[in-house]
């Protein structure tokens, strides 16, 4: 990068001025913080979509340079974080460091956050200083759209939270429901879809409602659904709710909120007004700020298109975009899942280690499978089978080769954790 | 000099085609990997361990899935999206790994009390559970799997004549039996 592009770049944007802050030195700001030598992957995004694909591209090929660039010190799973916030599960069973990547296949871990990027000569600015790249592959996750109109904002998330990134916002809605006083009431607003996890909503509604029966609490939880149904294993939801949860949980669907009063926690919405003693507002989504920042974004767009071939973005060159950042409709029909971004980790990885080798990569092949509990002991599940279709150019279902159960089942509530134990491992180990 | 030039191009494509068609057939089994571990070396106690099982064992059970002629969990469903040259390639890519012995532990004093009554596995799953040909490796899988398994074929949850044997045991003697295999880990 000449010193000249070097400048104007900066002049022009602002992220540019708020980083040469952060350093305080210029020559940090234009230091490699690891000179390249070899031919290098760079991966922003240390969730499900970035550890497997920086773990697959070493798989496939070890000469490869591979840098994992992740803001947070520990990987926290939203997985099995809603029996965290019911009390099943500890903090610690859903936490893992980084350090077995780094050891197992020599990735190079850099706690840091990606703050612009310079396509035209292949260079990341990070926090930590600048890095070059062959190919940059973002998995960033979600980003929460605020809305000034209803009144909500992230600053409301500690008494408010969402808990739709694992960590500190999972421990909030823990603590706040383990305080939660006899006939008191939770409310669970679900997100408009597309957003992250189809299912996770109802299943932490289910063991919210549980929770209450368990403990004799006599209270309910509330779900205020804004689709216009239950959008994913509706049948079997509902079926566990008339069985299990008369009582202790009711649901509203095509539910507009038109106004939240944190300080009195009352939801004002199109049909009437709520008051909850939790409110577990989760809200609109679209991709990371990160993805944003880096300019994956079109204009008016809140995801990020990409090649569903190849992964690699509409907008950029050597940058590839995958999880839930992705626009669906780009790649085809696979839902926003922790397991489609395991999946789609190894079709990046392949995607990235072939093109570097001058091959031409294979057809992506992606599942998705996802259990979700419906109490303490029993769970249900969803999966599928997807495949590049030539004709459509989008990875989309296998016929036939989807669906969900008959009926929740507890050997299905021990598939969950040993499932969760193994997409652990795969990603992080 | 045309039909070098042909003869080239040729070369070329197959060897493109050939690559091709190889990582594209590793593609169909890394996604397994999400539930079952990387190449096949499951940690979860329900799942079982897939890679280094016996070949012609797997090309089976991913048959009797697809046909529905096995219960299962999701395996009924995503044995659907592999074709049979698919399934060979599936059963004979982590039937080439590494076993890796799960590391859930086992009860030392049912392991003693499933060993005195194991002869009967012998015939099919060999002296040491290591399995022959199409009768699986069971030595070194998760007690809770192996367990689980043997009580349904008690319950008739599956169904096979070589298992019909478990209904003449109790529970408990079922559970030291899975605990011994378990136990068996080299």
């Amino acid at each position: 990068m000449s010193n000249i592009n070097r400048r104007s770049f900066i002049k022009n944007t602002t992220v540019g001025v708020a980083g040469l802050s952060i350093f305080g030195c210029a020559g940090k700001y234009h230091s490699e913080v690891i000179p390249k030598k070899g031919k290098r992957v760079i991966v922003v995004g240390g969730g499900f979509g970035g550890a497997t694909a920086a773990k697959y591209i070493k798989l496939n090929d070890p000469t490869i340079e591979v840098i994992l660039i992740e803001k947070n010190s520990y990987f926290v799973s939203c997985p099995i974080s809603n029996l965290v916030i019911v009390g099943l599960k500890d903090m610690n069973y859903i936490t893992f460091k980084y350090d077995l990547l780094e050891k197992n296949y020599g990735i190079k871990i850099l706690q840091a956050e990606a703050l612009e990027l310079n396509p035209e000569n292949n260079t990341l600015i990070t926090t930590k200083g600048v890095l070059k790249y062959d190919k940059l592959i973002l998995s960033p996750g979600i980003g929460f759209i605020e809305d000034n109109n209803i009144g909500y904002s992230l600053n409301l998330t500690d008494k408010i939270p969402h808990a739709w990134k694992a960590g500190k916002q999972t421990e909030i809605l823990r603590q706040q429901l383990s305080e939660l006083k006899k006939g008191g009431t939770v409310i669970l607003r679900v997100p408009k879809s597309p957003y992250r996890c189809p299912p996770g909503p109802y299943e932490r509604a289910s063991l919210i409602a549980n929770f209450i029966k368990r403990n004799n609490l006599g209270g309910k939880i509330i779900i205020l659904d804004s689709n216009d149904d239950v959008t994913s294993k509706g049948k079997l939801f509902k079926a566990a709710w008339n069985n299990f949860y008369r009582r202790e949980l009711e649901y509203f669907s095509q539910v507009e909120v038109q106004n939240i009063d944190a300080e009195n926690m009352i939801i004002d919405t199109n049909k009437g007004k709520i008051k909850g003693d939790i409110i577990n507002f989760i809200p609109n989504q679209k991709a990371s700020n990160t993805a944003f920042k880096l300019g994956l974004i079109k204009e008016d767009k809140l995801w990020a298109f990409v090649n569903s071939y190849t992964f690699e973005s509409e907008i950029f060159k050597n940058v590839y975009v995958i999880g839930d950042s992705t626009n669906t409709g780009s790649v085809g029909t696979v839902p926003k899942s922790g397991y489609i971004a395991n999946s789609m980790g190894k079709v990046v990885a392949e995607s990235v280690v072939s093109s570097l080798n001058g091959k031409m990569p294979p057809k992506p092949f992606m599942a998705n499978a996802c259990y979700s509990m419906v109490s303490d002991t029993e769970a249900i599940w969803v999966t599928a089978v997807y495949e590049y279709n030539e004709n459509v150019k989008r990875t989309i279902t296998i016929k036939g080769a989807s669906g969900t159960p008959k009926t929740r089942s507890k050997i299905d509530a021990k598939h969950q954790l040993s499932w969760a134990e193994n997409i652990w491992s795969d990603t992080l180990m | 000099m045309k039909v070098r030039l042909t003869f080239l191009l040729f070369l070329i494509l197959t060897t493109v085609s050939f690559v091709f068609a190889e990582t594209g057939e590793k593609r169909i089994v890394v996604i397994c990997a999400g539930c079952h571990g990387t190449d096949g070396a499951s940690v979860g106690d329900s799942i079982p361990i897939i890679g280094g099982q016996k070949a012609d064992y797997l090309k089976k059970v991913m048959e009797e899935y697809k046909n529905d002629e096995k219960a299962g969990s999701v395996m009924n469903k995503i044995a659907k999206g592999y074709s049979d040259e698919r399934i060979n390639f599936v059963a004979n890519y982590f039937s080439s790994k590494k076993w890796v012995n799960t590391n859930k532990i086992y009860d030392n004093n049912l392991a003693n009390k499933g060993k005195k009554i194991a002869e009967v596995c012998y015939d099919c799953h060999g002296k040491l559970g290591e399995g022959i040909e199409a009768y699986p490796r069971i030595a070194g899988q998760p007690v809770f799997y192996l367990k689980q398994v043997l009580l349904d074929y008690k319950n008739s949850v599956l169904k096979s004549d070589e298992m019909s044997f478990v209904s003449e045991y109790s529970d408990d003697d079922l559970e030291a039996l899975a605990n011994y295999f378990s136990s068996i880990r080299r």
